[in-house]
């Protein structure tokens, strides 16, 4: 070989290499870590720099703040009527975004419907279907109304007990995003269990997510392109069993006092996991042409995945679904 | 010893720029791996193997995984729904089965996966 063939295969390598640099600076590569937390799947995603340096933190942060509310939340169901207890700021708001989902859906959706859930044996199991006698004596607890919240104390004014599945784990994922901030991330995804959060974008594009369908589960209903934006889902296929040909899912409604199978799922995009969450839950137990109005209202695109197969997109869910 | 000709260039452009192309799609696509989560710890398996696997002694759980050449499934479990199991065979980037009674689950792993995350 000549010196002249040598050096323009020596060049090529050369130019070759330096190609392969220049898109390795342009993309950064991002990498996901899970592990399992508050009874679900918890994925984090960021840059490998990132993960390296911060997810240990963020996931004892997590730790705390799961254990943090799971005991406030058993010494407000351990006090008794009449009781009043000091609690934290943060917990006071929770209870009052409690409060706000259970305004808007007319009261059927409500914090304190745990009082008769347990019953049923939710949300671990072993499940059952509670007596008419046992249902009869904890109806009258059921209601929000009986939680009075002043500036750092709730009154307990009935025997009722409180759950927050329905957007506690939400909450606690905008924390671990407003953590990710203080540390410097810009972007990254935090998935509690399908409740999720894009923060920044993904080397210059939206991140690119995936709506599972919960029956052929290698399946997706939809795919959405995400940039600090929420979504979450709410569905009948996780936690939920069958007597007698009727399916108890673990979303009830306060006012029938009976669980409901109104959609196969229910996806919201929004502002933060916990309104996204929350909102997944509340329209749930809501008509289609009631979510309608009320998506608009609340500035959420919805995607509804109905019992018989189909698929509605409302309040502009289409637009995120556009690269 | 022959001049250098353009055909030569052309031809080792052609065999560089193929070689470069399969090297970095080797890396890029084809670095397709098995993770096992349980509990707060992950596990990297072989997903070209063809093997059941028993979580019970190694990881304390009583499920059986099964990796078959490119594609895995959770085959048995000990908790009430199944629902792990209804996730069926796995194999695309970025699929998961997942048992939340248990907290083990199995996700095919990729450098680039069809969706960076998924609602469910």
């Amino acid at each position: 070989m000549s010196i002249l063939q040598k050096g323009i295969i020596f060049c090529f390598i050369t130019i070759l290499l330096l190609g392969c640099d220049k898109v390795d600076k342009g993309h950064e590569r991002y990498k996901t870590n899970s592990y399992f937390m508050l009874g679900t799947i918890v994925e984090i995603t960021l840059s490998e720099k990132d993960l390296n340096d911060y997810f240990d933190n963020l996931k004892s942060e997590m730790k705390n703040l799961g254990e943090r509310m799971v005991g406030d939340i058993n010494r407000l169901n351990s006090m008794k009527k009449g009781d009043r207890g000091k609690f934290d700021k943060y917990f006071l708001d929770l209870i009052s975004s409690g409060g706000y989902f259970s305004k808007i859906s007319g009261g059927r959706f409500d914090i304190t419907i745990y009082t008769l859930m347990k019953l049923y044996g939710f949300p671990e199991g072993p499940y059952r279907v509670p007596e008419n006698n046992e249902v009869k004596n904890v109806v009258g607890e059921i209601s929000f109304e009986n939680i009075e919240i002043d500036n750092d104390s709730i009154l307990k004014k009935s025997d009722f007990k409180i759950d927050m599945g329905a957007y506690g784990k939400g909450w606690i994922v905008d924390q671990m995003v407003n953590k990710m901030k203080e540390y410097g991330i810009k972007k990254g995804i935090i998935n509690a269990g399908g409740d999720l959060f894009c923060l920044g974008d993904k080397n210059g594009k939206s991140w690119r997510i995936g709506i599972q369908d919960p029956i052929e589960k290698s399946r997706t209903i939809s795919v959405i392109h995400l940039k600090n934006k929420a979504v979450a889902t709410s569905g009948d296929y996780e936690r939920f069993f069958d007597v007698g040909g009727k399916r108890y899912t673990h979303i009830f409604d306060a006012k029938k006092l009976e669980s409901i199978d109104n959609y196969r799922s229910v996806s919201v995009i929004a502002d933060s996991v916990e309104k996204a969450d929350g909102l997944s839950t509340v329209y749930y137990l809501m008509l289609v042409d009631e979510i309608k109005d009320m998506c608009n209202r609340e500035n959420t695109p919805v995607l509804l995945y109905l019992l018989d197969g189909t698929i509605l997109k409302l309040c502009g869910w289409e637009n995120f679904e556009k690269v | 010893m022959k001049r250098f000709s353009f055909f030569d260039l052309f031809f080792v452009s052609i065999l560089l720029a193929g070689l470069y192309y399969l090297i970095y799609h080797q890396l890029v696509s084809a670095n397709k791996s098995l993770v096992l989560t349980v509990e707060e710890k992950r596990y990297f398996l072989n997903l070209k193997s063809k093997k059941l696997i028993d979580l019970s002694r190694e990881y304390g759980k009583n499920m059986v995984v099964e990796i078959d050449s490119g594609r895995a499934r959770i085959k048995e479990s000990d908790c009430k729904d199944k629902i792990c199991i209804s996730f069926g065979f796995i194999s695309k980037c970025g699929e998961s089965a997942i048992c939340v009674p248990n907290r083990v689950s199995i996700h095919i792993e990729c450098d680039e996966n069809e969706y960076d995350a998924v609602s469910r």
